[in-house]
């Protein structure tokens, strides 16, 4: 049980407020510099919250061919990522561990794309349709990536509890900057894919022809489109973070070193990775549809390599 | 032992439910139509209650009876036994057959002709008296008694509808599935009691050394009549057609009964043969892959099912492949979790599948076709369908907090245990590449079930039959939804309350892993019960305070059409454009070829009409099993010539035969 004192009030309170709050400014962030490197001055930092705040105040417009799927997959998806955020290692400042099993983290995720996927096909139209059907394949590619790097560093660690492989008491992975880096940049690539960014996905464009998640998200409109947003961003939140806490985890002066710095050190790597996503966007292209298969072998085959660390660590 | 009262009263109630439906076979082949359906399904609910009854008070001990030794099979007696492990797989009958029970009065007051009832109702009596025994059947004379009353009952059942050109093919199939796996039973049987001197299924041991001949056949026979690959061909044909009710009860347990009979033998008879393993699992995976990818390409919502179970035949299969492999190495706790989670997953997949092959039933009554590029836009007028289906598609992909989850999570942590425990690295290799495949499988079966979901239940109707849906013959829910209700309940309640769900298999464990003191809830931590109560809540409150709080000022109207006004159904995603992307990807395996015709003066930029068609050639069918056909056609042909039709040439023969038999006999 939590014991129940004023630090760990504070400290739960101050982790609910970080990932409820800041999940809007990592897109303020990627959206500025994206702007910055395109020499424009660009929204403000805090235009999402602006934005979301707007749209809750909307009327709603929903199509007549939607079934009860398509309403209450807005408030499922938001439910389920807060969920994830409390029980996924996106951080290091986390008052309490609820067990974070690896397989049940990557099956919630899994859970999320289920009711967008069946609320992309609800309305009937045709985006949604190609939208979802797209979707489901980019997470075919991806899905054994992300849970191969994952279930290696488990693997090391002798537990599937995420919450104990990334605890920095973790003997058994102090020594393994090569696993931790290898893991980061795999599930980052990995997070680009599921996150709708730039190489598989242009988050900016309203071309249906290249789309993924824009077009699954076509038919909700103002609370509930801001409820899909947030979720969206909550996702950015979670994954991101994943991966930031694998590259901390491969730099050894953070195995020594204060709650504190870590906890901020976490928070400000996440906002990094943030800004990098917006760096590959503005160097880089969005791919063909065909060649996306070629990009995602990059993360799959780091994921392969972790597993090669894996089992050489094992090895005795 | 017989004397004491609980044993005797299990002992009844598995008697008496045989008897019931023994008569209920009588009643309906006397009376014929003056027989009301109500009568007959209230037969059959009560047997399949006292079977759930007789599991119920013998779920913790074994019980051995003789109460039907006076049918005597020549060799031994019919000997029943009820250990720990037939308990759940007679659970599972008791409920599937309820189920089947409560829709079968809607079921058979639909069909036309006296006939069809009557064929209905025999055959389904006997198909559960046969399955019930064979669960029952200490001894293996007994056992392949049941095993082709259950075989041939069920056969029948695929040919119900026999005007049909496809339920003529699929019974042959089928007929040809289980003929080869009786046949390979049966080597082995006698294999074994050639090694054993004993017919009795519990003295059997699979450890020794001759012993691995009857387990490679064992594995055969039950791939085969599992349909496992590449055995599988016979499923997509078969699993389709047994009538609405029953296909619950066929397509939940004609797989899981030969996976019974492989836990039996090999897992509770101790198994420890490498080659064994290593070939389970490596057809496992083949299986559980070519499964998930031909069902994420099929059109037809049943054969879709039925592929998904070659998919989960197996998983369930690499499961059992890894605990012989973990007692190879004597590594106790991973063979604990992988029998819990071979065990477990034949459970909740036997339970799942038929759930939704019934909503499958309910959509074909109402639209009175299966094809999805025909369906669409039931969820309107088939709620309670879509619900169940809905929540059978969230089970068998895995999904938290169902009970498949729960059982594909014990698979995952076994192969993932395994990568760091005592075995060969090669081994630890091959489990970790095990995570990556299933996390596959698992990305596409979720891409097979939002298919079959979204492309049936929801968007607009494809078709003006589907638009006219009608999901009950009453004004209520019928039969057969209150049967969906039923198991969708079920997997609700098992998935929320795993801890208690593997509490009660857990003697079914100890009794496979010989060990006493595996605990069932401890085996999977995950709370999935408070999960689903705090999701429960942070949805509704979501609901409530974000969007409904101003549900007054939703507004209906068209689905957005770029300004070009209504868009036909025409323009809406079809089952195969859904999964033509992964088609695509995988069009080696699949054989899948587009052809685009367009037509026209200037083609290039006007085309006037456009022309794609999508083939695909089940290569397995073509490659492996048409040149197999082809050889035992040319066989025959020839040996037809031996037939001339003349007496003489008759009597040659049998002459012939005698002087062979003389010279046998008289030099061996």
């Amino acid at each position: 049980m939590i014991a129940i004192n004023t630090e760990a009030i504070l400290e739960t309170l101050a982790f609910v407020a970080i990932f409820l709050l800041l999940p809007p400014l990592l897109v303020g962030i990627i959206r500025k510099t994206k702007a910055r490197f395109q020499n424009r001055i660009g929204a403000p930092l805090l235009q999402p919250y602006f934005d979301l705040m707007k749209l809750m105040s909307k009327g709603e417009t929903i199509s007549k061919h939607t079934s009860w799927i398509f309403r209450s997959t807005a408030a499922i998806n938001a439910s389920l990522l807060i969920i994830l955020a409390f029980l996924a290692p996106w951080t290091s400042l986390r008052p309490f561990n609820l067990g974070a099993d690896l397989f049940l983290v990557i099956y919630l995720l899994a859970l999320t794309r289920f009711f967008t996927v069946l609320s992309a096909l609800d309305a009937g139209s045709a985006f949604g349709g190609f939208g979802a059907s797209r979707e489901v394949t980019l997470a075919l590619l991806v899905e054994p990536a992300v849970i191969l790097c994952l279930a290696a560093i488990g693997s090391v660690s002798q537990t599937s509890d995420l919450g104990i492989a990334f605890s920095f008491n973790n003997v058994s992975l102090i020594n393994q900057p090569g696993l931790w880096f290898i893991a980061g940049c795999g599930l980052f690539l990995a997070s680009l894919v599921e996150l709708s960014r730039m190489p598989a996905d242009d988050p900016t464009t309203h071309l249906e022809l290249t789309m993924v998640h824009e077009a699954m998200i076509l038919e909700n409109s103002a609370a509930n489109l801001a409820l899909v947003e947030y979720s969206h961003f909550l996702k950015i939140l979670i994954l991101l973070g994943i991966s930031s806490q694998c590259l901390l985890h491969a730099i050894p002066f953070f195995w020594h070193t204060s709650q504190l710095i870590l906890a901020l050190a976490s928070i400000l790597s996440i906002m990094i990775l943030a800004a990098s996503i917006a760096i590959i966007e503005s160097v880089a292209v969005k791919l063909r549809w065909t060649k996306l298969p070629e990009f995602i072998a990059y993360s799959v085959a780091m994921s392969i390599f972790c597993v090669f660390i894996a089992l050489s660590k094992n090895l005795n | 032992m017989i004397n004491d009262p609980t044993t005797l009263s299990a002992a009844n109630l598995f008697t008496s439910a045989s008897a019931i439906w023994l008569a209920g076979l009588v009643i309906i082949a006397v009376g014929r139509e003056r027989v009301k359906s109500n009568f007959l399904a209230f037969l059959m609910l009560a047997g399949a209650l006292l079977t759930l009854g007789g599991a119920a008070l013998s779920w913790n001990q074994s019980i051995e009876y003789n109460q039907l030794q006076y049918i005597s099979f020549g060799l031994v007696p019919a000997d029943s036994i009820v250990d720990s492990l037939s308990v759940p797989f007679l659970g599972l009958l008791g409920i599937l057959a309820s189920a089947a029970a409560v829709a079968s009065p809607c079921h058979v007051d639909s069909l036309n002709s006296q006939g069809k009832k009557g064929h209905y109702w025999k055959l389904t009596f006997i198909f559960l008296i046969g399955l019930q025994q064979v669960l029952l059947a200490a001894n293996g004379i007994a056992f392949l008694v049941f095993w082709e009353i259950m075989s041939l009952s069920s056969a029948g059942l695929v040919a119900a509808d026999h005007v049909r050109h496809r339920a003529q093919r699929a019974a042959f199939a089928y007929l040809t599935a289980t003929r080869i796996s009786t046949a390979f039973i049966t080597a082995a049987f006698l294999w074994m009691h050639q090694n054993t001197g004993s017919w009795s299924l519990s003295s059997w041991h699979f450890g020794t050394e001759q012993s691995i001949v009857a387990a490679a056949l064992l594995l055969i026979a039950v791939c085969t009549k599992a349909g496992v690959w590449p055995m599988h061909v016979w499923l997509p044909l078969a699993y389709p057609e047994p009538p609405g009710p029953t296909s619950a009860v066929f397509s939940g347990l004609v797989g899981n009964i030969s996976i019974y009979l492989l836990m039996r033998m090999l897992l509770a008879g101790e198994c420890h043969h490498l080659g064994i393993a290593y070939a389970a699992i490596a057809l496992g995976t083949i299986s559980a892959l070519w499964g998930v990818l031909f069902a994420l390409m099929e059109r037809d919502l049943k054969k879709l099912l039925a592929y998904s179970t070659v998919e989960n035949m197996g998983i369930i299969l690499t499961a059992i492949g890894v605990a012989i492999l973990a007692h190879c190495h004597n590594l106790d706790t991973i063979a604990t979790l992988a029998c819990a989670a071979a065990l477990f997953h034949t459970l909740n997949h036997g339970l799942v599948k038929a759930l939704l092959f019934l909503g499958a039933a309910s959509v074909e009554r109402a639209v009175h076709t299966r094809d999805l590029s025909a369906l669409g836009g039931l969820a309107k007028n088939m709620p309670w369908t879509m619900l169940c289906f809905f929540i059978g598609s969230l089970s068998i992909c895995a999904m938290p907090p169902m009970n498949c989850f729960a059982s594909k999570w014990l698979v995952y942590q076994t192969f993932f245990q395994l990568s760091f425990a005592n075995a060969p690295i090669l081994e630890r290799a091959m489990s970790l590449a095990m995570v990556g495949i299933l996390a596959f499988v698992g990305a596409l079966s979720l891409a097979c079930f939002t298919k079959a979901v979204g492309i049936a239940f929801l968007g607009r109707p494809r078709s003006n039959a589907a638009a006219k849906a009608k999901e009950s013959t009453t004004s209520g829910p019928d039969g057969l939804i209150l049967a969906q209700v039923i198991l969708a309940i079920a997997c609700v309640m098992i998935g929320t309350s795993v801890p208690i769900a593997l509490d009660g298999l857990a003697p079914a464990l100890r009794h496979l892993t010989h060990d006493q003191f595996v605990i069932g809830s401890t085996l999977f931590p995950i709370p999935q019960g408070q999960l689903a109560l705090v999701g429960g809540i942070l949805v509704s409150s979501i609901y409530l305070f974000v969007l409904g709080g101003r549900s007054v000022d939703v507004k209906s109207y068209i689905t957005w059409d770029c300004g070009f006004g209504p868009l036909s159904t025409r323009a809406e995603e079809t089952g195969s454009s859904f999964s033509h992307p992964i088609g695509r990807i995988f069009s080696q395996i699949l054989q899948l070829k587009v052809t685009t015709e367009i037509s026209g003066k200037d083609r290039r930029h006007f085309p006037e009409s456009v022309r794609v068609e999508t083939f695909m050639t089940p290569i397995l069918e073509t490659k492996l099993y048409r040149p197999i056909m082809g050889l035992f056609d040319w066989l025959s042909a020839s040996l037809v010539r031996l037939q001339t039709g003349s007496i003489h040439i008759h009597l040659l023969y049998v002459f012939l035969t005698m002087l062979l038999l003389v010279f046998l006999g008289t030099n061996i």
